[in-house]
């Protein structure tokens, strides 16, 4: 016997099965009552991380105005910490 | 025509209530829960078919609707949104399963010793127990196309949709999932013909 139309026969008597009807509003709201409102995301922190941004690379640019390389950049960042940060 | 309209009203209603939700109004949600619950448990009772888990599943899936309700633009049905995040909740379901090595297969002896007239007299339960069984002795991606395709009946472009994999992707994959379940039920049955 051909294994694969016998799966066929098997799958279609399957889909004649009804699922289990569910009522699950409550427990859906009870779940979400301890998350945030469903409102419309926004991205606080990207307000704060645009001009940061912006500012880093104001900075790089500037510094290679001045001639100065990557690495004469990073070791000006690096010697304006304090002893203790390094 | 009926059908028609009744479909218009519930995708008008459904935006409507997407709206609301997304104002706060908590019983948009629950409306929009009730009108769609019976259309997410019949795809979670493909995933799992434990009464609580099935539960937990539908659940799931409307939580995780919700928290992605404000990516929903309504350019699709909202039926057709929400059946792709109950998609990728059952498939995280199996996943998790196999990592906890909690899957239950059938015995392949079992599947060998059921006779083909046995089949259509079989009910209808117990043949969609058994082909569960069945699929779960794939990896999760296999299992996943096959029941997409077969078992609910959708053809590639919606398994694309559902699955958020390329439509190549769904016809390599569908083919390799045949490939490993025939080489697996020949091997079977070999060892039970010895």
């Amino acid at each position: 016997m051909n294994q694969e139309d016998k799966l066929r026969k098997l799958i279609a008597r399957a889909q004649a099965e009804a699922p289990p009807k569910v009522h699950v509003a409550d427990r859906v709201l009870a779940a979400l009552l301890v998350m945030p409102p469903c409102v419309e995301k926004n991205e606080p922190f990207l307000w704060v991380a645009a001009p940061a941004a912006a500012a880093a690379v104001a900075a790089v640019l500037l510094g290679f105005s001045n001639g100065a390389t990557w690495s004469d950049l990073v070791l000006a960042r690096l010697s304006d910490l304090p002893w203790w940060m390094l | 025509m009926k059908a028609k309209d009744s479909t218009h009203y519930g995708a008008q209603a459904d935006m409507q209530d997407i709206r609301r939700c997304q104002h706060g109004d908590a019983e948009a949600y629950r409306r929009l829960v009730e009108r769609h619950q019976q259309q997410v448990s019949a795809i979670m009772w493909r995933f799992s078919r434990d009464p609580d888990t099935h539960q937990d599943l539908v659940q799931d899936a409307f939580v995780e609707a919700y928290q992605n309700l404000h990516t929903y633009r309504g350019d699709a049905p909202f039926a057709h949104w929400l059946a792709r995040i109950a998609t990728r909740v059952g498939f995280r379901h199996w996943n998790r399963q196999k990592r906890e090595r909690a899957i239950r297969t059938v015995p392949l002896e079992e599947w060998h010793q059921i006779a083909e007239p046995d089949i259509e007299e079989m009910p209808a339960q117990e043949a969609a127990q058994l082909v569960h069984q069945l699929l779960a002795l794939l990896p999760p991606r296999d299992r996943l196309v096959l029941t997409l395709r077969y078992l609910d009946g959708h053809n590639v472009e919606e398994t694309a949709h559902l699955t958020g994999w390329s439509q190549s992707m769904v016809k390599v994959q569908t083919w390799r999932a045949r490939k490993k379940l025939r080489k697996l039920l020949e091997k079977a049955r070999q060892e039970a013909g010895q």
